[in-house]
């Protein structure tokens, strides 16, 4: 594991201008996209498996046996210059334009450490600037809401009634309460789903508390609910199959609507109604916006290790005061890997610890994080902090719904 | 974790977060289980009507299976699986191949020591004489350790090429497609030839039994381990397969087994026979019972309970009064009969006793029968799980990070395998085999299990009655699919693999329905005594055909659900309902053929579903192609 470009001696430098570029796709396709992704510059890819949803809208398909669409979730690190260039690679080679293929999106990072031997993106100046000539998208938000497997179905459900998506859903573990349960973890199942959703933001505030509604985030052990702003992407996702003979999705339509108008505004103010169809989106999100107390800003923190290290990185997460984290499990696919030998056909596992605190907290923790993995010789490491618009999840001591936005503990 | 940041918990927060836990696994498995127990205790009462036997001991048993069954899926979750996988993750980064593909054969072949079907094959040719089917009983007795050894060395060269597969990324269905069109060819030849064919049904059943509920786990998680560090080139191995081959490749070595003493000409009535010769059966079957002949209406009363009634004047339960003759007159306008001839007749009412009076078989202590299962325990988890541990340590020098969970694993899975043992042996055997006696009484004259008095036919024509056991044998493959332990590991791997695209619930139900499906034919074979291969090919060819066109992640699961359906629920259930109407089928002397068939089903389901419901998928990504459609749509609500 060689660093490409050992700019510097230290253990950790810190960059600023890197964007995380998160792709979904189904499966069948990623292998094109990676594939396209280590052709355009010796890049490094982390590919998650996941499912996307299916809803049958009639009741007897309900009964009939169904498999949900296997995914693919894809993120890269770039840096912020070449960000466009990849959004285009990755967009032709998805061919993520045409309906129903996938999604993909990026979000700047704040504060990046990186490890000395984190695989990091040589930075190619002889290719050409892209602007990104695709129909990217500036006012979307990706929510997640990391939750125990047997609820996310009702979840997914509440999130497409509200106009979203089919969510994709992929596997965590829940690292932190049950650690510190003494014998009694043996009780706990780590295993967690983390259903993402991507939506307008104008959608957002809506799909987030059917979401939060559904999973009744405010009771205790339901989960953990929060919204990332994207900084530009797009999306392409079914929201629900139907029969092939069947007629367009409302997914479709709504966006075959978006490009006859030439905008999104209409589905603030309208609400229409095709055929027996259903009805089309349009939000009462009105008596939402009133009397907000100043939100605290809130950040993500997120952890890129070698599987092998994540036990040890969580520790030092736990030690650093962080309450939870959420640990999920990926294969990286790079390139320059890719000789017929057994020993490197060995694909390398990594793990991305992932937990979310208000910006006050972040900001030493993550630099407590930093210097503790230093110390602990942890060299193929990365860390990074987002910003996050809203959270909502279980605070102890209250029986109500809290949105930790709303109302500052 | 540094003890600073635990939780200290007093009892009631403790209890707060184990009960919910106890109570949700024991409902898990209480729902895996109603379906079979509640449906053979209703067939037993209502169709067949017969009391059931020794309920109160049938009750308990079912009962201990339940908590059994709980800890035995925590043990597998808990440290049977994660040790499996933590070896096929460090093993390829550590050892050359040469050194991974031993250890891979000594797994294979430990396995099958540990938990030796060997029992359950004598039990099924238990009818066998030696005179009809010599070389097929000189195999099970002379050659017993011979077949155990010919089924371990298959099984060892299964995993071994099951690991070899994940190095090299061979699809599974290029690898089944050729053993099975081997093994259908071979069974052609030898059902040519008299001696042989009778091996043919003991062989493919070696094929069923040879996987059990520690092996199966075991050796997913070990591939699941391998494929997360090999990626192999197509991607989509993920770490199935090893199973498929190992109820493969045993069938092939208990062929060539039977080929060689063949050729040899060593066995039972042939020149080379070296062992006494005498005239019996494989294993010496249970005394038949003085069979008296008595009907529904009336019984013989026995002659103690006439002693009794002369010394107390009590009489038996369920008696009727006939009188005849005497002096009628009238008394204080009363009629009074002087002298009539009174007649006490028992009577047996079926339907009105639910249980009969046997509550507990003495025969079966509850102390022996658990130390029994103890021993099966230890014997079928200890060693593999030494091995492994020894490998991990010794020669692979990886520290276990989760020890005491590991530990804490390993033993819920003896204690619940020992449980589970134990209450099959108190509760699901004695229902299964009385329930499997029993259903005969459909279409012959039997008399009950457990019980002394003749029953049946209940249908008038053979056919209708056989036609209920048929369907009857549907069920229980069903039921008892269900309840497999080795099943829900399989599909909890399987969802797990799949992010939950694959659901367990789906896996389970079409599995279940294919051994339904595979029993119920089975028993039409030893119904009609009709003969093995012709039963085998014709499904085995579909599911050829069916490889061929499946994706490969299907071909993966549902080669995979043929091994693991034959387990320690199954098995002793079909075994005795195959034995019971093949004893009153003339001609037939074994039970095998059933589980070959009830793995057979399975594949056939599984790969069917996976074909339907790609189409649904391929739906999904035809939408793209109606963009133009939506557009038009559009243009009208606008408008």
């Amino acid at each position: 594991m060689d660093a490409s470009t050992p700019l510097n001696t230290a253990p950790f430098e810190i960059e600023q201008a890197l964007s995380t570029v998160t792709a979904i796709l189904p499966r069948t396709q990623s292998h094109r996209v990676i594939d396209a992704i280590k052709d355009e510059s010796r890049a490094s890819a982390l590919v998650w498996d996941a499912r996307g949803t299916l809803l049958h809208e009639a009741w007897y398909k309900q009964l009939l046996p169904s498999i949900s669409p296997a995914k693919a979730m894809i993120q890269l690190l770039v840096p912020d210059n070449e960000v466009d260039r990849m959004l285009s690679t990755i967009v032709d080679a998805g061919r993520l334009h045409l309906q129903s293929t996938g999604a993909v999106f990026c979000t700047p990072c704040e504060d990046v450490y990186l490890g000395a031997d984190f695989h990091r993106w040589p930075i190619d100046h002889s290719k050409p600037m892209i602007d990104g000539s695709h129909d990217l998208h500036e006012n979307l938000d990706v929510i997640y809401y990391i939750v125990e497997p047997e609820r996310s179905d009702a979840i997914s459900r509440a999130a497409i009634r509200q106009g979203s998506h089919g969510p994709i859903v992929y596997f965590g573990e829940g690292k932190g309460l049950r650690d510190r349960l003494g014998w009694l973890r043996i009780t706990k199942q780590p295993l967690k789903e983390v259903i993402s959703v991507i939506v307008e933001s104008a959608d957002a505030e809506a799909v987030f508390s059917a979401m939060a509604k559904a999973g009744q985030v405010h009771q205790p052990g339901r989960g953990f609910l929060y919204r990332i702003p994207v900084e530009k992407g797009m999306f392409n996702l079914p929201s629900r199959v139907s029969q092939p003979h069947h007629a367009a999705n409302m997914q479709q339509i709504i966006n075959a609507i978006d490009r006859l108008n030439g905008h999104t505004h209409w589905r603030d103010q309208e609400v229409f109604s095709v055929g027996n169809e259903g009805k089309g989106a349009g939000m009462d999100f009105l008596d939402q916006h009133s009397d907000k107390e100043v939100p605290r800003p809130q950040a993500s923190l997120q952890a890129i290790v070698p599987r092998n290290d994540s036990e040890r990185l969580t520790e030092i997460f736990l030690e650093a005061g962080v309450a939870g984290i959420n640990v999920s499990h990926t294969r990286q696919e790079r390139s320059g890997a890719e000789t017929q030998s057994l020993e490197s056909s060995a694909s390398t596992e990594y793990s991305v610890l992932r937990c979310v605190m208000t910006e006050e907290k972040a900001i030493p923790a993550a630099k407590q994080v930093a210097e503790e993995t230093s110390m602990a010789g942890l060299q193929d490491v990365c860390l990074f902090r987002q910003p996050v618009a809203q959270v909502a999840t279980y605070v102890p001591g209250s029986g109500e719904f809290r949105s930790a936005n709303l109302k500052a503990r | 974790m540094n003890s600073a940041s635990r939780y200290n918990l007093g009892l009631r927060d403790t209890l707060r977060i184990l009960l919910p836990y106890l109570r949700r696994n024991f409902m898990d498995q209480l729902r895996s289980i109603w379906f079979i127990v509640a449906y053979l205790v209703l067939f037993q009462l209502f169709v067949l009507q017969i009391p059931l036997v020794y309920a109160l001991m049938i009750a308990s048993g079912i009962g201990v299976v339940a908590v059994g069954l709980m800890f035995f899926m925590e043990g597998l979750r808990l440290g049977l699986m994660p040790l499996g996988e933590i070896i096929g993750t460090v093993l390829p980064t550590r050892s050359p191949l040469p050194i991974i593909l031993l250890f891979a054969f000594l797994l294979g072949a430990g396995a099958t020591f540990a938990e030796p079907a060997i029992a359950v094959l004598k039990a099924a040719g238990s009818g066998v004489v030696a005179e009809d089917a010599p070389l097929l009983f000189s195999i099970l007795n002379g050659f017993a350790s011979q077949l155990v050894v010919s089924v371990g060395i298959g099984v060892g060269f299964a995993v071994l090429v099951g690991v070899l597969r994940f190095f090299f990324g061979w699809p599974l269905k290029w690898l089944a497609i050729p053993a099975v069109a081997l093994l259908g060819g071979l069974s052609l030849v030898f059902s040519q030839e008299p001696h042989l064919a009778d091996v043919l049904g003991l062989a493919w059943d070696c094929g069923a039994v040879t996987t059990g509920p520690v092996t199966v786990p075991l050796v997913l998680a070990l591939g699941i381990g391998v494929s997360r560090v090999v990626r192999s080139a197509d991607g989509e191995n993920s770490g199935f397969g090893i199973v498929t081959l190992a109820s493969l490749f045993p069938i092939l070595a208990v062929m060539g087994l039977a080929y060689w003493h063949f050729l040899s000409q060593d066995y039972y009535g042939t020149a080379g026979y070296q062992g006494e010769l005498r005239q019996t059966t494989a294993t010496k079957q249970e005394e038949s019972r003085a069979r008296v002949e008595r009907t529904k209406e009336h019984v013989d009363i026995a002659a103690e309970t006439y002693q009794s009634f002369i010394e107390t004047g009590q009489l038996p339960e369920n008696y009727r009064v006939t009188y005849s003759g005497g002096e009628p007159r009238m008394e204080d306008g009363k009629i009074v009969l002087t002298d009539p001839i009174v007649v006490i007749e028992q009577i047996h009412e079926p339907g009105l006793s639910l249980v009969s009076e046997q509550q507990w078989n003495s025969e079966k202590s509850f102390w022996g029968q658990f130390l029994q299962a103890l021993l099966e325990a230890l014997r079928a988890i200890v060693p593999l799980c030494l091995f492994l541990f020894v490998v991990l340590r010794v020669f692979l020098r990886e520290k276990l990070s989760h020890g005491e969970d590991l530990s804490v694993g390993v033993g819920f899975a003896v204690l619940g395998m020992t449980l589970f043992g134990l209450g099959i042996a108190l509760g699901l055997t004695p229902l299964g085999s009385q329930l499997g006696s029993n259903v005969p009484a459909t279409f012959a004259k039997i008399v009950p299990w457990g019980l002394d008095y003749v029953e049946g036919p209940i249908f008038g024509t053979g056919h209708a009655g056989k036609l209920v056991a048929v369907v009857f044998a549907f069920f229980l493959g069903y039921g008892a699919t269900l309840a497999e332990p080795a099943l829900n590991a399989l599909g909890d791997t399987v969802e797990r693999i799949t992010v939950g695209a694959f659901p367990k619930r789906l896996l389970m139900q079409s599995v279940a329905f294919g051994v339904g499906l595979g029993i119920a034919t089975g028993i039409v074979k030893i119904a009609y005594n009709l003969p093995l291969i012709w039963m085998l090919l014709p499904p085995y060819l579909v599911v050829l055909f069916l490889t061929w066109r499946s994706p490969h992640d299907f071909v993966n699961f549902g080669w995979d659900s043929a091994g693991v359906t034959t387990g320690p629920i199954t098995v002793p259930l079909v075994l005795a309902m195959g034995l019971g109407i093949g004893g009153n089928v003339p001609g037939v002397t074994d039970g095998f053929g059933i589980l070959a068939l009830a793995s057979v089903g399975p594949i056939l389901t599984v790969l069917s579903v996976g074909l339907f419901t790609r189409r649904r998928e391929a739906a999904e990504e035809r939408i793209e192609a109606r963009e133009d459609n939506a557009t038009y749509v559009a243009k009208e609500a606008l408008s």
